[in-house]
């Protein structure tokens, strides 16, 4: 026994150092056949009756008529159907407070921040998330970067995906400050910045001129501005309104920065905007939002997803876990079908296109050989309301199954009423010692038998 | 007015007949690939004949009569128009008056904004009826008044006033009241109660007042005859309340006072007592709904919901109705309708809990909440199943009249 899990740990240990990222939850090395009734693998078109071959954590194989390899384990969900797992390409949830209060903190990191065992994380992968972009909140100037994470670990270091990825730009003031001030505030940085670069460059010629040791190091909280004015790193520009669109476009041409704008709820005006551009955009969990025509003196219904497609904007749907309808990226896709887009395109937005967003297309996303195995099993169509997430594999590995999944349990069903409490007389009374646990109580099953842990 | 007449004749190009008078002429059919009734087994194929605002003939096999305007969604669903069984918006200004905690003659049909942009985007979202409840501040608070979403008068938009007494418990009365820290609580705006115990203080206090000087034979201020209609039974209760320590002692004045008709309202931790609820006959508007808490109230008073709050009153045999409560306006109640449906309340409960559950609770399903002839013609056409979210509202029918259609983009509303 000693000597086999001995084993195991080295084995996994060596994993570990192959995959080079030391994280404890090494690639699951073994084959997988998953033998699907249906196939939606994004990439392409739907596949009845299709097998996907998973080995070493990632896709090896996805068609129809496959060989099942012979030592894979085969993973039965002949009626059910396989799609990648959702991917959000935004998320300041499931780190507590995801702003901090100073505006210009760039250095700070998601990584630091994000809670592995919080609710959202749990909720994340039960309702089929398996990768997501944490980033600090949407309330400071220079927010920090952000972390790319999959849903299932217990430490950070095991869901990271990839550490260091986007920087959080708000363009919305704070408190009662003026739009002006906090943009004055963005290029007074920027010419500071490129003030100590120069200064830096400087000292680093003269002590080369003087033939001595340079030994100087970048100022690591300056660090990833350095990153992004150099290219290194995008910008998640947070435009609370269309206006600010335009901003962080300039913003974008006069510091040369790559960006991703993520945009508010009343940001569909920039949708030309945004197409001329080519950019895709991360959209607001509200979808619709409304206008008063001063005019007619009616309400008009914009629905953000649809003005976003007509325009020819690729977009990525994202969540708002406090609000009871905008909770899922399956009902955001099934809303944007809803109001005219097409199948393909709104489950692009919550897969894909978020994947191509955070620059990890080449991973996660779709369906495709060499991409990791991050398989969602559902019960039906995922734009279906009754359609349920059965199992969630990420990198190969089950990681959520429903049947054995208690929180939900707990949500959906009745809430057992609490034991009776017995009259006080009784309570007196020490129990005969060594009495068996009541039959039919599975909760008993697991206790030390009674009388046992008193002498 | 030119406007009205060619909505009639041309409905789906202009859709603004909602401003108009009905003239007798109006006859409207609607036909849909399905029809859900909320009377009957929903229909495959048919149509809706509505003439003069109401809804004359349902059914397959009869020739629409000549003249008549059509409206035609292919593929579409025509269900009952919805009712937001409890709204807390369309207000003129204030929705509590917070100089007094008891004020149960209170109306709140004096404080609707017919033209409030609320109510302008209820429409769109397929609500047609809504119950517009005063606020949470006061210990009783006064009644209600069941409107239409769209309508040119207020006549044609008055259902039912009045109706329902409403009573808060738990801390939303309290909110925002202390005594002062120095001195004496004798100013004007000092306001009880300021704990759940003085909130059932002062309800007490009120229906005992109301209740002894009724077996004394006294003659009852305008104020007191509100209560005294509820203490005969004639004037349902209705108790928004969160916590289900609330719901126990919501019970205890029941008995007490011997209150034969109660409802229960917002009520986000009833499902716990779901088995008592039903076993007393009482009913209950669920809203809003809410998965984890979003405001310091809602994580106080009821941080432990369950996603199948309303599958589980139902699973018990209450019935059960939504209402958007203090979520700050409209909300899109047909995703709430495919959630709950999702999480376990059946789909024939999911739809009644937005038709003809909330039309009974409210006391007006002789008019609205299903379709059936002599009903209002208030329909929702939507552009497949309600209860799955790739559907969306594609028309909205008023009183007979197009009130929304998303093809055009355009909204009636009230401008007579």
């Amino acid at each position: 026994m000693v000597r086999a899990s001995r084993c195991a740990a080295v084995i996994a240990l060596a994993a570990a150092w192959v995959a080079g990222t030391g994280a404890q939850d090494a690639p699951v090395r073994e084959k997988i056949a998953v033998k699907a009734g249906k196939i939606i693998p994004i990439s392409g078109p739907d596949i009845e009756n299709g097998i996907i071959v998973i080995q070493d954590g990632r896709i090896a194989a996805v068609g129809k008529d496959l060989e099942v390899p012979w030592d894979a384990n085969v993973i039965d969900a002949a009626d059910k159907v396989v799609m990648p797992g959702y991917v959000e390409a935004h998320t300041s949830s499931g780190m507590g407070t995801p702003n901090e209060r100073v505006l210009e903190v760039p250095f700070v990191s998601a990584k630091d921040g994000v809670d592995p065992k919080s609710v959202f994380m749990e909720d994340s992968l039960r309702d089929g998330v398996t990768t997501m972009l944490a980033i600090p909140g949407n309330d400071t100037l220079l927010g920090g970067t952000g972390v790319a994470i999959k849903t299932f670990g217990l430490t950070v270091e095991e869901l990271l995906v990839r550490d260091y990825t986007g920087l959080k730009i708000s363009l919305q003031p704070r408190g009662d400050s003026s739009r002006m001030a906090h943009l004055a505030r963005f290029r007074k940085y920027m010419a500071d910045l490129d003030r100590y670069l120069g200064e830096y460059a400087d000292r680093k010629a003269d002590a080369e001129a003087a033939k001595k040791p340079f030994d100087e190091e970048l100022d690591p909280q300056k660090q990833p501005m350095i990153d992004l004015k150099n290219g290194l790193l995008s910008a998640f520009v947070y435009c609370p309104e269309a206006s600010d669109v335009v901003k962080a476009f300039e913003l974008a041409d006069e510091y040369k920065l790559k960006i991703v704008p993520v945009l508010g709820p009343r940001c569909y005006k920039a949708a030309g905007l945004l197409a001329r551009r080519g950019l895709p955009a991360i959209l607001d969990s509200a979808l619709v939002v409304w206008e008063t025509n001063e005019d007619t003196e009616t309400e008009e219904m914009k629905v953000v997803p649809k003005i976003m497609a007509d325009a020819g904007v690729k977009f990525a749907l994202q969540r708002d876990p406090n609000n009871y309808e905008t909770r899922y990226l399956w009902m955001a896709a099934a809303r944007c079908v809803a109001y005219g887009i097409s199948r393909e395109e709104a489950l692009k937005s919550v897969t894909l296109y978020p994947a191509e967003i955070i620059g990890l297309a080449d991973r996660v996303g779709s369906l495709e050989v060499g991409k990791d195995a991050n398989l969602l099993i559902l019960t039906g169509d995922p734009l279906d309301a009754q359609t349920w997430v059965d199992q969630v594999l990420i990198e190969g590995k089950v990681c959520y199954r429903r049947a054995e999944d208690e929180r939900l349990k707990r949500l959906l069903e009745e809430r057992k009423p609490p034991p009776e409490e017995k009259p006080p007389g009784d309570e007196a009374k020490p129990p005969e010692g060594g009495e068996a646990p009541a039959e039919g109580a599975p909760a008993d099953k697991e206790k030390p038998p009674a009388g046992k842990a008193e002498p | 007015m030119s406007r009205m007449a060619a909505g009639v004749l041309a409905v789906g190009v202009t859709a603004l007949a909602c401003a108009g008078p009905a003239s007798a002429a109006d006859v409207l059919a609607v036909k849909a690939a399905h029809i859900i009734t909320m009377v009957g087994p929903p229909l495959d194929g048919g149509t809706v004949l509505i003439r003069d605002g109401k809804v004359v003939r349902i059914g397959r096999d009869f020739a629409i009569p000549e003249g008549a305007a059509l409206i035609e969604v292919e593929g579409g669903t025509v269900m009952p128009g919805l009712i937001d069984a409890n709204a807390m918006f369309a207000f003129r200004g204030e929705p509590n008056e917070e100089s007094e905690e008891i004020t149960p003659d209170f109306e709140v049909l004096q404080a609707i904004d017919r033209d409030s942009p609320d109510l302008k985007r209820a429409v769109q979202l397929g609500i047609t009826t809504l119950r517009v409840a005063p606020g949470n501040a006061n210990v009783i608070a006064g009644s209600g008044a069941v409107i239409k979403s769209c309508g040119p008068s207020l006549e044609s938009v008055l259902v039912k006033e009045g109706g329902q007494l409403k009573v808060v418990m738990g801390n939303d009365s309290t909110g925002g009241n202390a005594t002062p820290r120095s001195g004496r609580p004798t100013s004007f705006y000092y306001r009880q109660p300021t704990t759940r115990m003085g909130v059932v203080w002062l309800l007490r206090q009120a229906l005992f007042r109301v209740k002894t000087a009724l077996g004394k034979g006294e003659a009852l201020t305008p104020s007191d005859t509100a209560i005294a209609e509820a203490l005969k039974g004639k004037l349902p209760v209705e108790i928004s309340l969160r916590s289900a320590v609330d719901v126990e002692t919501a019970f205890e004045v029941m008995d007490e006072f011997g209150l034969r008709r109660l409802v229960l309202v917002g009520c986000p931790e009833g499902y716990k007592l779901s088995r008592e609820i039903a076993r007393r006959g009482v009913p209950v508007i669920l809203g809003p709904l809410y998965a984890y808490p979003r405001t310091w109230r809602e994580a106080s008073e009821a941080p432990d919901v369950s996603l199948n709050s309303a599958g589980l009153l139902a699973q018990a045999g209450v019935k059960v109705a939504l209402g958007s409560g203090d979520g700050g306006g409209p909300v899109d109640l047909l995703a709430w309708v495919v959630l709950t449906h999702r999480y376990g309340l059946p789909r024939e409960a999911a739809l009644a809990a937005v038709t003809t559950n909330a039309a009974d609770i409210l006391g007006v399903a002789d008019r609205v909440g299903s379709l059936a002839p002599g009903k209002d013609a208030d329909l929702v056409i939507l552009t497949g199943d309600p209860l799955q979210a790739t559907s969306r509202v594609d028309k909205v029918i008023v009183n007979g009249r197009v009130a929304y259609d998303a093809q055009s983009g355009a909204s009636a509303h009230g401008e007579g």
